[in-house]
Order: structure tokens, then sequence, then C-alpha cells
């Protein structure tokens, strides 16, 4: 069990890394990571005010 | 009768009746004898004949244990060990058929020849054929059920994010023991206590029954870094990126939580794949982060300039004459690339003028401005508990002459190494806390030293911010959304004793400026290209690992999008 256990994290991890995935996304899937520009935080005390509203 | 007359003859003479009395002692005391040999034997001797018996067939094995799991302070598995098999033979009670010594070979992957002489090789009677096989290997051997090879079960080490860890965890030997980095580091815990077990063998060396277990293997502990996987990934990507793009010989990259001292992140480049170590060289194992000193140049100005505002020498607006760019202290000349003959405090920082900070640094009583500098870490081990770890160095305030006071402000005569760098930078981000490195996930929040006061650390902060603005010397190494303090570091590099036109290329910086969380240090050696100022070559990679691992982070926006603002002409080229 702790055996399997151990070896189905490592292939999970390996499946995973990093490096694999980015070039999966970037390559196979077209992806690309958001311009600094692109990506609007909306803080907690905003979300509040907007659901109150009727 | 022929027999009764002879009798007759010799007659019936009475023995004597001793005879008959002594003989039944004798015998009885033989008797005795027998009993209590036997008694002796069995009750009082039997200790030492148990022992030699066992010592025949009974044999304690070891059993391997488990070595502790290192994961990422999300639990994410950074090195694991798995089980494989050893294949060892006894050649003396080897018997095997050429057929089965071909077979062999072939499972093994190794030379036919190899095999038989290593199976011949009657001077050991134990031998390992092939270590750290896969199981499945393994069961392919058993199954040949050749005589006098069997299995050994032992543990590898398994690193899934290889290269972009590498230096950081170090690697295992073939026992499994830590030899490098954090494996070494922590081997105590990790490394759990091999078990015993009584075993009864037959003479071919096979297990015949389990008898007892003396000592259950313990498993080692599993330990959680402070590290962050994904933020590690990046900062290895960018800095190898930054190294192949300059080509430049080395370069480091350090992360840290600007509030707790941990280490989200440290990488180097070259690198190398710790699980395939073969081709290694010795130089890509080097962890440069840690364990190389430099000169760290400019970015020990904020340094000088915060133990002079503490010691109320200035204050941030206070003007200092810069004297056209040269000035002289005890017959050595020091420079500035753009000669001003006024600057403030702040802009001394912002324009990282070497003559500014020396002036500075001079107004200082020379144990002070030590006691500043040596309270900020410098010259002592940052407590990483990093094998290898540089202290770095920091002279004795008695032996300074004038100019080497002079010249440690702007950072030349004392040497660090990034890690130490990056946490004197704490400072700035704590309101003059120090804090600690830990490479561990810490679960309570750690106690800082107060270095500075509030008032300074946070007026030094500010200064660091106009670096990076238009008139600086690191514009690039602005963030979309983040306001950014920092200081760039162009430091030749010293040889033999003396300076060379080669650079060592730095910037360390804190974001978000308005409440610092992350702290990013970035170090590049020997930039080849036209390119070598820390503005240049080591701000672009500052600005893009902190802008990722903020946004990582969810750390919301302190400063309106679109506030990067480059200045029209070059950049403001420090002084080298």
């Amino acid at each position: 069990m702790e055996v399997e256990w151990g070896q189905l994290q490592l292939e999970q991890g390996t499946w995973a890394m990093p490096v694999r995935v980015e070039k999966i996304a970037t390559i196979r899937l077209q992806m690309q990571l958001p311009k600094g520009g692109h990506i609007q935080f909306i803080r907690g005390e905003q979300l509040k005010g907007l659901t109150t509203q009727p | 009768m022929n027999y009764a007359s002879s009798i007759q003859i010799t007659g019936l003479k009475e023995l004597p009746p001793w005879r008959s009395r002594l003989l039944f002692v004798l015998l009885l005391l033989g008797l005795c004898a027998l009993m209590a040999r036997s008694v002796y034997l069995q009750g009082i001797h039997n200790d030492f004949l148990q022992q030699k018996g066992d010592a025949r067939y009974g044999r304690v094995v070891d059993i391997n244990a488990h070595r502790g799991r290192i994961t990422d302070r999300y639990g994410e598995p950074l090195a694991i060990s798995t089980p494989v098999e050893s294949i060892w033979v006894s050649p003396q009670e080897e018997g095997a058929t050429p057929q089965q010594i071909k077979q062999l070979a072939q499972i093994l992957g190794m030379d036919v020849e190899e095999v038989k002489n290593r199976l011949s090789d009657t001077a050991h009677d134990f031998i390992y054929l092939k270590r750290q096989l896969p199981p499945e290997q393994a069961e392919k051997i058993v199954k040949l059920g050749v005589p006098g090879v069997a299995l050994r079960r032992e543990y590898r080490r398994y690193y899934p994010d290889a290269d972009v860890t590498a230096h950081l965890l170090g690697f295992t030997d073939v026992d499994d023991n830590g030899q490098e980095g954090i494996e070494l580091a922590l081997q105590e815990q990790l490394g759990g206590k091999a078990g015993s077990q009584r075993v009864i063998k037959d003479r071919r060396g096979h297990i015949v029954e389990d008898v007892a277990s003396i000592r259950a293997p313990k498993p080692g502990n599993d330990i959680a870094l402070s590290i962050d996987s994904k933020m590690q990934y990046l900062a290895y990507r960018e800095i190898k990126l930054a190294v192949e793009q300059h080509n430049a010989k080395a370069g480091s990259i350090v992360v840290l939580d600007a509030k707790s001292g941990e280490v989200l992140a440290l990488a180097n480049w070259p690198s190398y794949n710790p699980n395939n170590r073969a081709k290694v060289e010795l130089k890509a194992m080097r962890n440069h982060a840690v364990t190389d000193l430099f000169e760290p140049g400019s970015t020990m100005k904020p340094f000088t300039v915060a133990a002079a505002l503490e010691a109320g020498k200035i204050r941030p607006e206070t003007i200092i004459n810069t004297e056209g760019g040269v000035f002289t202290v005890g017959g050595r000349k020091i420079h500035d690339t753009h000669p001003e003959t006024m600057l403030t405090v702040a802009q001394v920082i912002q324009k990282s003028s070497n003559v500014g900070a020396a002036k500075i640094a001079l107004s200082l009583p020379p144990e002070t401005f030590w006691r500043s500098l040596s309270e900020t870490g410098f010259g002592a081990q940052t407590g990483s508990a990093f094998p290898g770890e540089a202290a770095g160095k920091l002279r004795d305030y008695k032996k300074w002459q004038p100019i080497e006071q002079a010249t440690m402000s702007y950072g030349n005569g004392i040497s660090v190494n990034l890690l130490q760098l990056a946490r004197a930078y704490t400072v700035f981000a704590n309101d003059g806390d120090l804090k600690a490195v830990t490479l561990r996930k810490q679960e309570v929040p750690a106690v800082g030293k107060k270095v500075y006061s509030q008032a300074t650390a946070l007026a030094v902060r500010d200064m660091l911010e106009m670096v990076v603005k238009p008139g600086g010397t690191a514009p690039l190494a602005q963030i979309n959304g983040y306001r950014v303090a920092g200081k760039t570091g162009t430091a030749h590099k010293l040889e033999n004793g003396h300076y060379v036109n080669r650079y060592i290329a730095s910037f360390v910086g804190l974001a978000p400026a308005s409440n610092p969380r992350l702290i990013v240090a970035v170090m590049i050696n020997e930039p080849g290209g036209e390119q070598y100022y820390g503005g240049q070559v080591a701000a672009p990679v500052f600005s893009n690992v902190m802008g990722s691992a903020l946004r990582l982070l969810n750390v919301p926006n302190d400063a309106p999008l679109g506030n990067v603002l480059m200045p029209p002409a070059d950049i403001v080229k420090e002084e080298v």
C-alpha cells in the first residue's frame, strides 16, 4: 500500500511537471499567460457592495 | 562329560569379593559422569551450544528503512523514495548453467562475460550483481531460480522536478543517505533507522524461515519545505532564460516571503538532473546562491544610508555634495558614471552614486557603520542550515582605513552570498525587523530582530521605489499594477586580488512596495554580451518573476494598471 502510494504520487508528479504542462499548454492548446493589463482584481469589499445591491 | 571333568580339574575357586564391588563402583561412577556431562550440556552449558547452532543457520538481516518524503509547502512531492531490488550473489554457492548465465545477462542488460566473471569471483562471499533494479525485472530473475542469487530490498530516490529543484534538494547516494543540499542537511530526520530481523537460512543462503523481528525499521519523517514548487519553477525558468540570453557564466535567484523569511524559491543555472547523475560536471552541482560569495556592489548602498539615517547623521532630503563625480579618499579616487554636483540622499540611491554613498559612510564612526552592517546579518550565517553555506566577510572595523570604509559603502571590500543579501532586505519590508531565513515551512510567524526604527526602514523603502522610476537605474524592474522597491548592483569581479573587467550584475527588490509580500534577489555572473549592468540584465528577471509570483499569490494591485513608465533615454548607468 505504502509503496504503491509513493509510486502513484511519483507518477502524478512526473505527469504534472511544470515544464511538461507549460509545453502542452502553449504548443498543443495554444494558451498563453494573460499580460498584466488583462488581469483585474476584484476586491472583497467591492464584491460585497455588488451582491447587496437589489 | 569333558566339560564337567575340566571344571572339576580347575576347580571352582571363589573370586575375591572386592573385585565385583570395584567393578560396580566404576560403572556407577561412569554413569554419574555421563549424567553430569549431559546435565552440563543440556542445562548449564546450553547457551553456548545454542549460540553455535544459531551461528550455523541463523542470520540477522538488515531491513532498510523507508526514507522520508520531501514536499513543498502545499504537500507536492519533491523527493520520494521508492523500493527497488538489488541482485546479489554468493559465488561460492553459485552453480548456474551457461544457459542461466545468458538469461541473467539478458535481463540485467549486462555483458555475458562480466556476469560470468562476477559469478566466479570466489574471493568474496557477497557480491552485488546489479543494484537498484525495478521490481518487474527483479521478479524475472527470481523466476530463473539460479542458485546462490538472491534479492535485497533497497530504496531509490526520485525527484519529480528534476533539474528545477536540483541544487536545493541535493541528492542521496546509492544507500539512500543524503550527500548534498537539504538531503544532507536534514539527513537525521529524513533517514529513519534500519531495522533488523532474525532468519533461518539454508546452506545456499536462501531464507527458510523468519524467526523474529528484532527491531522494526523506523521510517524517516516526511518534511515540508517552505518552497512553493510553482514559484520555484518560475524562478528557475527565468534565470535560465536570462543566463542564456546574456551569455553569462551562471545565475542565481532567491525568492523570500518578506514577512516570514521563508525561502519560497531558490534556483541556479546551470543545473543538472539529479535522477541521472552519470554525466554531471561538478561545476553544475554548485548551489551558487548559497555557497558562493560575491561582492554585492551597489545593492549595499541602502544599508549605508539606513545606518546613517539611524545614527541621525542625515535625513532623506539632506543634500550631499558629490563633487562632480570624483572624490579622493586616502589617495584613491572614487568615480561616478554620471557626474553630478549636488544630490539628495534619496537621489544618491536612485542614481546609485558612489561618491554620495562614500561620503555618507565617512560621516559615521567606523564602529557604528560596522555594527549596523553586522546587525543586518552581513558576515554571519543566515541560519538556513544549508550545507556549505558561506558566511560572507565583514572585516573588523578596528582595521579599517578610511578608503575601506568608503568602498564598503557601495559594496566593495565586503562579500555576501545571495541568500544573505536577500535576507538583509527583510529589514526594509518589515519596518526595520530582520527575519531569519528558513527552508522549512513555518507554522508560527517568525519573530524578527529590530535593526532599524520604523521611520528609517520606511524612508529607505521610499528611496528604493525611486530606483525603478524614470531617472533611476532600473526602470526595467517595474511591474504592471504593483509598486516596486529595489536596488541594482553591478560589481567588478575580483580575481587574485585585482578587479577585472568582468561583472556580477544583481538586483534585489521587494513588492508590493505599499506592503511588501515578496523579496526577489537575482544575480547574474559574468554577462557576456554588451549589457552587463544590473539594471539591464538582472532587473528584467526580477520583474518577470516578481510579477508572476504576486499574481500566483493573488496579491491585490497597489498601483493602477499601466503604471510602467519607461524613461525616454537610456537607463541611468550606475558606477561599477
